[in-house]
């Protein structure tokens, strides 16, 4: 059983004062804070073994090296991929979608074929597509939600064709926490021979994924959404993917050879991560990826349920919240609006408070218009917040509310 | 008073409020004080660029050539900023708006505790009611 009241300790910015009160982050769906054996990784990444890796024919270099390739082996091993040429480290979730469209906009999407997303994609997993789907000339389908927001399966099973090339999705929504079924979208897509791209970014925290036992073709996540540092982030893909995928970005660390006028390209993961990758970071995300498994990714998972819980409870006494949706199964996230108020304002309010939400768009405008909002606030609490909180949060709230109440 | 005057009271006057929670509510609470824009207002030509929440200004001058504003936007907090500018123009000439620095937000708590954005979005206010005095004053 793990006291997570002590587990709160290991992160230093969770005692800060805001505004004179008792910070209370609930914003870690954008961004987790980092516990001190992360920061402590990297700093000692600075103090004893910083060097470029892969280049330098000195001490400092081959430490930098090994400890960088010791990351992507932690990375493989907590994926459960097949090798560590599975693992490419990018700058985050959005990078590596990038370069997954990219490629397949340049070697697989031709004319009338076709990519599938879904009604509640964040923007990074339907922009890509929008444009590899324009210059390729191929057609983006969307896959519609229920009223609860659940993807409408039997639509996805409708559009499926042999013209899909790839099914791009989320694990977790980032606005409506909606778990969508992997398995089955997955399967289905593989039966007519498209590649299946899982958006993890908002998953890390609440489901373990094992790749092989998933099948799926690429999955991504971002270091900081699981206690690493930002500006890493992983692209996992099948090894048979990864090879047929161009680079799509060019310069140092990628080449076998080059002269004046061509290039022959090395081997995988480095020949799709050009220039100085981020070592520090991706050192970082190893240690952040030690501690989630030191305090176990289902004990985890099963406090942030549980804390999700208690705010959705908290906030269905409010008679103007309304949250958005009711998944089947929801994770990490509540989104919600509140009746003739701005959500910025109610955020703006509950800042001055200590209490950190967000409130905006989400990058998700789709998504929000489908709902019938503009914007909307949003809780994200972590297994680091404690239940003792939502009392506090609740009652932020109600000031807030009286606040805006007042004035109208 | 001269616009002056008018912003070195409105500083005493929110940094006599205490902790920033008061200040915004205080904002919140100007904001109940706006008139409402006219409708036929809200238009294109009149909503504020750069600004991350919707705004709409209507900077006019009476027949002896004071100003006064009129003015709308779709948070609290921003309408309670939008009664500030409006008390500060009223009776003041184009000439003051455009000369005189608006910096009574800079001299209280508001501005630090403002997101970035939020500092821009009022950057872009403050900017589109000196073009708009500009304009008026060479009419």
């Amino acid at each position: 059983m793990i006291d997570f009241q002590s587990v709160r300790n290991d992160f230093p910015i969770l005692s800060s004062q805001v505004h004179g009160h008792p910070l209370i982050y609930l914003d870690n769906a954008a961004t987790t804070q980092l516990p001190r054996c992360v920061l402590q990784s990297v700093r000692e990444h600075y103090e004893k073994y910083n060097s470029n890796v892969h280049r330098g024919i000195h001490y400092l270099s081959e430490q930098s090296t090994s400890h960088f390739e010791a990351a992507r082996a932690a990375v493989c091993r907590f994926l459960g991929a097949n090798s560590c040429r599975e693992i490419v480290f990018t700058s985050g979730t959005t990078d590596s979608i990038n370069l997954v469209a990219r490629g397949f906009q340049e070697r697989f999407l031709f004319p009338g074929d076709e990519v599938i997303t879904t009604e509640m994609e964040h923007h990074a997993n339907l922009i890509p597509w929008q444009e590899a789907c324009r210059r390729s000339g191929a057609v983006l389908r969307v896959i519609p939600l229920s009223e609860t927001g659940d993807l409408d399966l039997d639509s996805f099973h409708a559009m499926l064709s042999p013209r899909t090339r790839l099914v791009a999705v989320a694990a977790v929504s980032n606005v409506l926490g909606t778990v969508n079924p992997l398995e089955p979208i997955i399967e289905a897509a593989h039966r007519v021979g498209a590649a299946v791209l899982v958006d993890a970014a908002q998953a890390m925290r609440h489901l373990r994924f094992d790749v092989q036992a998933l099948d799926c073709d690429f999955l991504c996540f971002s270091g900081h959404k699981v206690m690493a540092p930002a500006g890493i982030g992983v692209l996992y893909g099948k090894e048979e993917w990864l090879d047929k995928l161009p680079p799509v970005s060019f310069g140092g660390g990628i080449v076998e050879h080059v002269s004046q006028f061509e290039a022959a390209y090395t081997a995988l993961p480095q020949r799709l991560e050009a220039g100085t990758p981020n070592y520090p970071g991706a050192i970082g995300l190893a240690a952040a990826l030690d501690y989630l498994s030191g305090l176990g990714l289902e004990a985890v998972a099963r406090q942030e349920d549980l804390l999700l819980q208690a705010y959705e409870t908290m906030l269905r006494q409010f008679p103007r919240i309304h949250i958005l949706g009711e998944p089947a199964r929801r994770a990490g996230v509540l989104s919600f609006t509140v009746k003739d108020f701005s959500p910025y304002d109610v955020s703006m309010l509950l800042d001055k408070l200590g209490v950190a939400t967000r409130s905006g768009q989400h990058c998700a405008q789709p998504l929000l218009e489908r709902l019938g909002t503009a914007y909307a606030a949003r809780i994200s609490p972590a297994f680091y917040n404690q239940l003792e909180e939502v009392p506090a949060v609740q009652a932020a709230l109600e000031r807030t509310l009286s606040v805006l109440e007042a004035a109208k | 008073m001269t616009f002056h005057e008018k912003q070195a009271k409105l500083v005493e006057q929110v940094n006599g409020l205490g902790d920033c929670f008061n200040q915004y509510a205080y904002l919140i609470s100007c904001a109940a004080a706006l008139p409402p824009l006219p409708e036929e207002l809200h238009t294109e030509e009149h909503l504020v660029k750069g600004c991350q929440s919707q705004v709409w200004i209507h900077l006019a001058a009476r027949a002896d050539g004071t100003l006064y504003l009129q003015a709308d936007s779709d948070t609290l907090i921003l309408k309670g900023i939008l009664k500030l500018f409006a008390g500060l123009v009223d009776g003041c000439t184009p000439k003051e708006i455009m000369d005189d620095p608006w910096d009574f937000l800079e001299k209280t708590e508001l501005t630090v505790t403002f997101p970035s954005s939020r500092t821009v979005g009022i950057s872009s206010i403050v900017q589109k009611i000196k073009t708009d005095a500009a304009a008026l004053s060479s009419c």
